[in-house]
């Protein structure tokens, strides 16, 4: 076997990468770009349809509202099959609808928060947001909205007919902190109600927007559980726990998690079909107990959320 | 930026009796809550609690 050490391989016509085995590798077909998670809104653990009245709330997978509270929709919804508006064929899009006026010194946004060092580097970079956007109705005018990471970029008017967005600039991720906060909707103060449709969210490095990274359901499911993973009735169900009168007040039934998680997560809204939960104890790795009281002899499950959200 | 409304803090113990969490309502939801500070509750907990604002009851 020989070894061949070179610097630069291109073909001879078009100066692309040259085909090895009848593959040819290029920018557009490597995978791993892509620095969102879930952004082709496919991970909907915690449902399609929310009115985040509240900040600090996740919607479709990864995704939050960020700033004040204000009369918002977030809605997932479906393309029709083998659509073409859209490249590559994806199968969901979202909604955001702001159905109010956003008040002075105050603002609302749909953005991501990509988890520092283990997703996205620290350091100056240069970085290319693209998303396909339109106007649910209408028309939504120029500067309705801002997205970026720390310098934002306004929209171009849109209509109901898809168009890509792309924005490249360049950014220092500084040290500091646990996480960048990428933008995909920033509503400032006086914009007023909108309503736009977003799909294939990408943030990569470099100043080129490439074609959308497809990642499998599968793929995409385990990047989202190292944030959140749900054991209740909207996408999965509770885990099953034999429990016994003695002691009453606990049931010892460790478990381990699919994907280790980002931190030790939070319970969300523990419920169970016999009795009343308690304190649980988790890790990164495990469910290492509940507690429960009043519950008895025999199986019952359990139904809750493991949050270690950024 | 508003902030997480936290209420009914409240310390809990494992299996062992020693303190392993916090019980919590924040922003409506009921949540046990880690010692971590890495966990974005509890570091929330911790601020309004270093702030003044939120106190943490002891465990039963």
């Amino acid at each position: 076997m020989s070894t061949l050490k070179v610097d630069t391989i291109t073909d001879s016509s078009s100066g692309l990468t040259t085909t090895i085995n009848g593959f040819t590798p290029k920018t557009d077909n490597m995978a791993g770009r892509n620095l969102i998670i879930n952004g082709a809104m496919q991970v909907a653990q915690r449902g399609t349809s929310f009115t985040p009245t509240s900040i600090n709330t996740y919607s479709l997978d990864r995704w939050r509202s960020e700033g004040y509270s204000y009369d918002v929709d977030v809605t997932r919804q479906t393309f029709t099959s083998g659509q073409t508006d859209v490249e590559g064929f994806p199968q969901y899009y979202v909604t955001v609808a702001l159905n109010e006026t956003i008040s002075a010194g105050q603002y609302w946004a749909f953005q991501q928060r990509i988890e520092k060092r283990q997703v996205i580097r620290e350091g100056a970079q240069t970085f290319t947001l693209s998303f396909w956007a339109r106007a649910t109705s209408g028309t939504v005018a120029a500067g309705s909205f801002s997205y970026g990471i720390s310098s934002k970029e306004n929209n171009p008017q849109l209509t109901t007919t898809w168009q890509k967005i792309t924005y490249t600039f360049t950014t220092t991720i500084s040290s500091s902190g646990d996480y960048a906060s990428c933008y995909v909707i920033f509503f400032s103060p006086g914009a007023t109600a909108t309503s736009i449709d977003i799909a294939q969210v990408q943030l990569e490095v470099g100043d080129t927007a490439t074609p959308f990274d497809n990642r499998s359901y599968g793929e995409e499911l385990s990047l989202c559980h190292r944030y959140y993973q749900d054991y209740t009735s909207n996408t999965g169900s509770g885990i099953y726990l034999n429990g016994t009168n003695e002691p009453s007040s606990e049931v010892l039934n460790s478990r381990f998690l699919p994907v280790v998680m980002r931190a030790n997560p939070s319970v969300v809204n523990p419920t169970s079909t016999s009795g009343t939960v308690g304190g649980v104890g988790t890790d990164t790795r495990t469910l290492r107990y509940f507690t429960a009281s009043g519950h008895t002899n025999g199986g019952f499950s359990v139904q809750f959320a493991l949050d270690s959200e950024l | 930026m508003e902030e997480m409304n936290i209420v009914n803090a409240k310390y809990f113990k494992d299996i062992l009796d020693n303190i392993d969490g916090i019980k919590a309502t924040i922003d409506g939801q009921e949540l046990s809550i880690p010692l971590d500070p890495n966990n974005r509750h509890y570091a929330e907990i911790l601020r309004q609690v270093e702030s003044g604002e939120l106190t943490i009851a002891e465990a039963d």
